[in-house]
């Protein structure tokens, strides 16, 4: 799980996608939230967080660039970065998907919750999921284990 | 057989630990016998190959890599030596040579992984080898989830400061791709190519295939050195011996050949430890070694062993038993528990010694009550706890009745021989032309391994019927029949009939019985009182829960197996 503190588990995440001004990471799991999976290559992260009052997982990628397409621009996450909210259906479920569009990246956050408890969940993820920057990442690396991130 | 008064050795004055010398004494001479001091090696001692050593040794090398990564310094440290190697590598790195690694970087896809395994799989299942399926299932599975807990437990980046120049998948210790297609190859060595020559050859071929990835993985900057180190270790040298401990090639050999079983090599270092034991032991000179009898032996070794005692030369017979035969007398009795019931009373042994020591003693026990067996002579320690040589006389001029002249006579003593064992309180159970013999006229019994002391009368009974179909086997039912009537009741003879059903038949004695044109038990059912048959699924506590067990251990090797196919990128 690639916690917000430098280290190997966010450097592989940094690794991932070359450049990427901002990279995703876990703050802190609320109560009732869960890592799932993890899958990180040459290309891509992604990672799967599952909540105990939700049915169906959230899905965190980050990746080179993302097509935000009709999706309203919200207030952003953090500096240099654009925050997008994308909503799919909002009858029955509260599903969407969130952007962060950064230098040379992009974080999407992919949701579906049942209608009720979403805004709490919702509150929740933005909570656990940070973004982390690449400038700070790459100064604590290069103190803590003497590496250089990137070429 | 020379006896516990007789002239003894004096113990060496320093013991060597692991060296066994025997000079063999002068011939026609008798060697000496000698109790092993303590701290001496056994004859054969537990043998550990020089590469299984350095093997474990590359184990516990990265066991402690894996600790060092697991602190910011042993980071620090080992990421700075594999960047040095890694920039001298990108050094010489040019477009024309990135080409070919990147093509040679394709051993290491899960395909090439899948296509090796799934070959190993099918041929191991095809060729009915299920101890080398059952190991490589296993070695698999545990290599598996090994690569898998270390490499999240260390969450490992890839190599930084240098340009990666492959594609790369998850975290980067240890080297999935090397250890998988390493994991793969070494299967295939231990289980499909037979031992010798042929494996050295192929190991070399695996090793170069292997290494040759892991170059290519460190020109493309995908991996650090130390972790194509650690997956060529947790691929190949902990699985290889994995490998030499679950399906020891003496025990499991990798052949082709029809015919071929898992029998014991005699020769070599087993066959010098059995000539030392046996003249240390029972002050025997053995000249000669040899398998005796070994297609209607699956539960031991059977050896001839000629002696040149003064004088005369005599040969002995010896059962070797070792680790393999108790898992399969395990397995045997675990079975003929689940298909029989509570009848069989069947307890497995818990080591070696112990199976040993019962065969010994009803040998003995059988003796002291005059049935016909081979003379017991003892037990030679060859490895403690784990290979014993049972000796006894060897029933020389002797055959088995469908190779002999089966008269009455012969019938009459077959009878009485079961006669006896029924007022002795005894059962073979294991009576069948294999295990029967004829000599001058009278009949012998060989085996007794099965023997039970105050068997139930159901088991006596199958005794009975067993060797009248022996019997019937060479002459014919209603022969035996008349000639049984003198020695037992009509009632004992129905009885015993009566219990005779198609499970309580040994094998080799049911596949004889049906090469037959006529039904040999059904024409001595008809010539006996009529009787109904006597009932052996008998249920109890025990074997229920026996059968649940066996049941659920099935259900969870099945997940497990599917489960390993799935975490092993096979499915």
């Amino acid at each position: 799980m690639p916690r917000c503190e430098p280290g190997q588990r966010l450097a592989i995440v940094a690794q991932s996608v070359p450049d990427a001004a901002y990279l995703p990471c876990i703050a802190g799991l609320p109560a009732g939230w869960s890592f799932t999976s993890l899958d990180v290559d040459d290309d891509h992260t992604r990672f799967t967080l599952r909540s105990d009052r939700s049915d169906r997982p959230v899905h965190v990628a980050l990746v080179p660039s993302c097509d935000t397409g009709s999706a309203t621009p919200i207030a952003p996450r953090d500096e240099g970065v654009r925050t997008y909210q994308l909503v799919e259906s909002v009858t029955t479920r509260y599903a969407g998907r969130f952007y962060d569009v950064f230098a040379e990246g992009c974080v999407s956050y992919e949701f579906d919750f049942a209608r009720g408890p979403h805004i709490a969940l919702i509150d929740e993820l933005q909570t656990a999921v940070r973004l982390y920057p690449r400038r700070q990442l790459r100064q604590e690396l290069q103190d803590q284990l003497g590496i250089s991130l990137d070429p | 057989m020379a006896g516990p008064s007789e002239e003894r050795e004096d113990p060496p004055a320093s013991p060597s630990p692991t060296v066994v010398r025997f000079d063999r004494p002068r011939e026609g001479s008798r060697p000496v016998l000698r109790r092993r001091p303590s701290g001496e090696a056994p004859p054969l001692p537990r043998h550990v190959s020089r590469s299984t050593r350095t093997f474990l040794g590359a184990g516990v090398v990265v066991a402690l890599l894996w600790t060092a990564l697991s602190t910011t310094t042993g980071v620090r440290v080992v990421t700075a030596g594999d960047l040095v190697v890694l920039r001298g590598i990108a050094r010489v790195r040019s477009d024309p040579l990135v080409d070919v690694v990147q093509g040679l970087n394709t051993l290491g896809s899960p395909w090439a992984f899948r296509v090796v395994g799934w070959t190993t799989l099918i041929v191991l299942a095809a060729v009915r080898r299920f101890q080398h399926l059952l190991a490589v299932l296993t070695v698999v599975l545990v290599a598996s989830v090994l690569d898998g807990v270390v490499a999240i437990a260390l969450g490992r980046m890839r190599p930084a400061g240098v340009d990666i120049v492959g594609p790369w998948d998850g975290y980067a210790h240890p080297s999935l791709p090397v250890a998988n297609l390493g994991l793969a190859l070494t299967a295939v060595l231990f289980t499909l190519v037979p031992g010798g020559l042929w494996r050295t050859r192929a190991a070399w071929a695996a090793v170069a295939v292997v290494a040759l990835l892991g170059a290519a993985r460190l020109v493309l900057a995908v991996d650090h050195p130390t972790d194509v180190a650690a997956a060529l270790v947790t691929g190949m040298a902990l699985p290889a011996a994995a490998f030499r401990l679950l399906t020891p090639e003496e025990a499991f050999p990798v052949a082709y050949r029809r015919g071929v079983r898992a029998h014991l090599d005699v020769g070599g270092r087993r066959g010098e430890a059995i000539r030392y034991a046996v003249a240390r032991q029972m002050g025997e000179n053995v000249t000669a070694i040899e398998p005796f009898g070994l297609g209607s032996s699956a539960g031991s070794m059977p050896l001839r062993l000629v002696t040149d005692a003064p004088g005369a030369e005599r040969q002995l017979f010896g059962k070797l038993y070792a680790s393999t035969h108790l898992w399969s007398d395990r397995w045997y009795k675990l079975a003929r528990t689940v298909r029989y019931g509570r009848l069989e009373d069947e307890r497995p042994f818990n080591t070696v010694r112990r199976l040993v020591e019962y065969e010994d003693h009803m040998l003995r026990v059988m003796r002291d009550a005059g049935l016909p067996t081979a003379e017991p002579y003892g037990i030679v320690e060859i490895t403690p706890d784990r290979e014993y040589l049972i000796v006894t006389e060897l029933l020389t001029g002797a055959a088995h009745p469908t190779d002999a002249d089966v008269t009455d006579d012969v019938i009459d003593d077959a009878l009485r021989v079961v006669r006896r064992m029924w007022d002795a309180g005894l059962a073979h159970r294991d009576i069948k032309p294999a295990n029967v013999l004829v000599r001058d006229g009278r009949v012998l019994l060989i085996d007794v391994a099965f023997a039970e002391v105050r068997p139930t009368p159901w088991r006596q009974a199958v005794d009975l019927a067993n060797m009248m179909l022996t019997l019937a086997l060479c002459t014919s039912p209603e022969r035996v029949y008349e000639r049984a009537r003198l020695v037992f009741s009509p009632d004992e003879i129905s009885e015993a009939l009566a219990a005779s059903q198609g499970v309580t038949i040994p094998s080799q004695l049911r596949t004889l019985l049906r090469e037959q044109d006529e039904d040999l038990l059904g024409s001595f059912r008809a010539l006996a009182p009529p009787r109904p048959p006597v009932a052996i699924q008998h249920w109890s506590v025990r074997r229920l829960g026996l059968t649940m067990g066996v049941l659920g251990g099935a259900l969870v090797a099945l997940a497990l197996v599917a489960a390993n196919l799935r975490l092993t990128g096979l499915l």
